[in-house]
């Protein structure tokens, strides 16, 4: 497996080349979220490239309203690209540009935000054709579905598996207003924790490109090489981290996801209610009086003497019967029919919210 | 002539449906149990689904259906059958946000695809692409101007829709992963945690800024902009908020729609109706309003430093289940009520008129001194009254409702 790497000075390229990096991703300010060189250092660093087994490409990353996209386009266009193996891009708006107007330029696409399964990065794939250098896959899918969905995918990938965890990305300026003094790069850094996460401490920067926040810990499957490769990834990005030694680690959702355990917990599934039987939910209870059903259901009724199943929030079931039926007026009614007010005896264990049920359907 | 846009409104549960129809959307977006962004809202069975296509379709209100989440492998099983479903029961549209989802769409039906919000579409070149792939309308990332969505539309030749009102991610929407990797619960599954509200304490070089809420944004109102939304040619203007409650649906519907059907009229929004707009937003739960990023980039005012408050100066105490015309209407109570109480009917067309909670009722006609959330009450008829109807009450204090 070869490695790319980020590199945000022109002086790591000869000590980049030394590790073992085959591909530099390189960034200038305009095009990429923490681009920090400018366009003859750019250029420079392309030439010096030409001399050593390494491939630079160019990071097109920022995401873009109008007016940043026309700017964007203009600062491209002032880079000799054919001196870069391939421009990384997120932006749809990008890729369709760089297909359309610089058809000559290899597109990397970073699907790493959003692109969680196989019919979608296959999407891209078949979009992008042969302008295509390689897909940056998510880093949301576990490494079982990884493996499965790299099975027949025919075009080269990369994986990130080692670095800093970006995990939001805000066009404001979120710490101008506190008076965070710009340093180095002309970047604004803070760190912030919260209480609602006790120990977490996140980084902050902010640059022209707005405000990032980094994970707690960094990203890091090293050990996971082998296994990486083995499933046919061609690229791993690793990233230089800075004061490392006292940094903490994690490895993402590389293991599990763990939305997919959470989720089942965030709802109420007792009380589906979607079965031909459902007629409605209870909105009043009067302890030793009645109960009020609105009967919801279109094709649904409420009917003297008819057995009634009541599902309560909790999932309880009770059974009973229609002994009174009453409307809104309470004049003693035979049927009570879909958008209107049942009232019916009372029946313990029964709160507001309870769906009710046809018993015999 | 002036070209109207739109009117686009929550709907996050058959309830909040009947609200949004009732006072004034011209279409609705909604979501099924699955593949949608809002799980913790109620959403809609797939008979409640059908039900409400009807319904919003017999009051001529078009239907959007959300298939905006992100979606893993696992989550894309029986989508085909799903997608087929919603044409069969004559959606208007589908939104999307993933490309593999707007696939299944396109391979599996000839239904309308609009792309959501979460897929940050903030360029021309962006909304060619979409179009090119059989997008048929886009709804912008909300750090576009109005300008640029002028040129967009112009450029693209694809309907746009932007966002008008409510809560606003801090981040470029689906590009927030705090939940996901602090919580485990993806936020473009439905899971979003909210970290973005959170009170933050800040260092930088040795100095230390204690209780800041940084990262959350203030919500977004453009009443006063509408004109310039339609002179822009924007085809549809949205409301936020699925996980809102019916009394903020009910305000903010009634209130845009007002304003449309003003301009609809006259051609222009006139600075007195603006103005009495904007007084009635200020009386629902809100976090301080700001202009966003339409008119210039959002700058630092646009941060709400403040712990989350329910900030509105009415609340809701009751909805209209029935109305006897000329006798009472039945009404369920949401926040108790007091027989000294004086309460506002929201009509859904025209002025608000005044409840008196005197002679309230239970519905054994047994007179009451007040009424708890949960009940029946009966109301003195109002004339104009209908179903669905809400009642509000003035109220003069913040509640806090986080910490």
């Amino acid at each position: 497996m070869n490695i790319v790497s980020h590199i945000e000075n022109i002086n790591e390229l000869e000590k980049s080349c030394e590790s073992g990096i085959g591909e530099v991703i390189v960034s200038t300010k305009g095009l990429g979220r923490f681009g920090n060189m400018d366009i003859p250092t750019i250029k420079e660093l392309a030439v010096r490239c030409r001399k050593l087994p390494l491939r630079p490409v160019l990071e097109w990353d920022i995401l873009m309203t109008e007016t940043v996209f026309r700017e964007s386009v203009e600062i491209l266009k002032a880079i000799p690209l054919k001196d870069f193996k391939a421009v990384r891009v997120v932006d749809p708006g990008a890729v369709r540009y760089l297909m359309k107007y610089m058809p000559e330029v290899k597109i990397q696409l970073v699907l790493e935000n959003g692109n969680n399964n196989l019919r979608a990065i296959e999407m891209w794939r078949d979009i992008v054709s042969n302008h295509i250098d390689r897909i940056v896959l998510p880093r949301e899918i576990p490494f079982h579905q990884l493996k499965k969905n790299l099975l027949n995918l025919g075009v080269e990938t990369e994986l990130y598996v080692f670095g800093r965890l970006p995990i939001t990305y805000s066009p404001r300026k979120l710490l101008d207003r506190m008076g965070v003094p710009t340093g180095q790069n002309n970047e604004k850094k803070a760190l912030a924790g919260t209480n609602e996460l006790p120990g977490e401490i996140f980084e902050v920067i902010e640059n022209e490109n707005g405000t990032f926040m980094f994970h707690s810990r960094d990203l890091c499957l090293l050990e996971h090489m082998d296994e990486i490769s083995g499933i046919g990834v061609n690229w791993a990005r690793i990233d230089p981290i800075p004061g490392m030694d006292k940094r903490k680690f994690c490895k993402g959702p590389f293991q599990e996801n763990l939305t997919d355990r959470k989720f089942s917990k965030l709802k109420n599934e007792l009380l589906d209610t979607d079965h031909a039987s459902y007629i409605g939910d209870v909105i009043e209870v009067k302890n030793g009086s009645h109960i009020a059903i609105y009967v919801k259901n279109k094709s649904a009724f409420v009917k003297m003497n008819m057995k009634l199943r009541f599902l309560t929030p909790e999932g309880k079931i009770k059974i009973g019967p229609v002994c009174f039926l009453k409307n809104s007026s309470w004049n003693d009614v035979d049927l009570i029919e879909s958008g209107s007010l049942a009232f019916m005896n009372h029946l313990s264990g029964i709160s507001n919210k309870t769906a009710v049920f046809m018993m015999d359907a | 002539m002036l070209k109207i846009p739109e009117l686009v409104a929550p709907a996050g549960s058959p309830l909040k449906l009947k609200m949004a129809v009732f006072y004034g959307a011209d279409a609705v977006y909604l979501a099924g149990k699955r593949f949608g962004l809002r799980t913790a809202a109620e959403n809609f069975t797939n008979t409640e689904l059908c039900e409400a296509c009807s319904f919003a379709h017999d009051n001529g209100v078009r239907v959007y259906v959300a298939l905006n989440g992100f979606l893993h492998d696992k989550d894309m099983c029986d989508l085909d059958e799903y997608v087929r479903f919603l044409e069969k029961i004559k959606v208007d549209a589908v939104i999307v946000s993933d490309i593999g989802v707007l696939r299944a769409v396109r391979d599996n039906s000839a239904l309308n695809i609009h792309l959501s919000t979460q897929n940050t579409c903030l360029n021309m070149e962006s909304a060619k692409f979409w179009k090119d792939l059989g997008v048929k309308r886009i709804v912008l990332g909300r750090e576009v101007s109005i300008l640029e969505a002028k040129r967009i539309r112009e450029m693209a030749v694809v309907e746009i829709e932007m966002f008008v009102h409510g809560s606003m991610c801090m981040s470029y929407s689906g590009n927030c992963t705090i939940s996901n990797y602090t919580f485990g619960r993806d936020s473009n599954r439905g899971g979003c945690k909210h970290s973005c509200r959170f009170e933050y304490d800040i260092e930088w070089g040795g100095k230390k800024r204690r209780s800041d809420f940084f990262m959350s944004s203030k919500d977004l109102m453009a009443a006063e902009y509408l004109e310039d939304l339609a002179k822009a040619g924007i085809d549809a203007v949205k409301i936020e908020g699925r996980m809102k409650t019916p009394y903020y649906l009910g305000t903010v519907c009634k209130t845009y729609s007002e304003l449309l059907c003003e301009m609809r009229e006259h051609g222009y929004l006139s600075l007195e109706k603006i103005s009495s707009a904007t007084k009635e937003l200020r009386k629902i739960s809100h976090r301080d309003y700001c202009t966003g990023n339409l008119l210039e980039k959002a700058s630092a005012d646009s941060i709400f430093n403040e712990r989350e408050m329910i900030k509105s100066s009415f609340e809701i105490v009751a909805i209209v289940f029935e109305v006897k015309i000329g006798e009472y209407m039945l009404a369920q109570v949401k926040n108790g009520i007091k027989k000294e109480d004086e309460l506002e009917l929201l009509l859904f067309k025209g002025k608000p008129k005044k409840v008196f909670a005197g002679d309230m009722k239970n519905v054994l006609d047994e007179p009451l001194e007040s009424a708890r959330p949960g009940i029946l009450v009966k109301l003195p008829y109002v004339h104009g009254a209908g179903k669905w109807n809400l009642l509000r009450r003035s109220v003069s204090c913040l509640q806090e409702i986080n910490g």
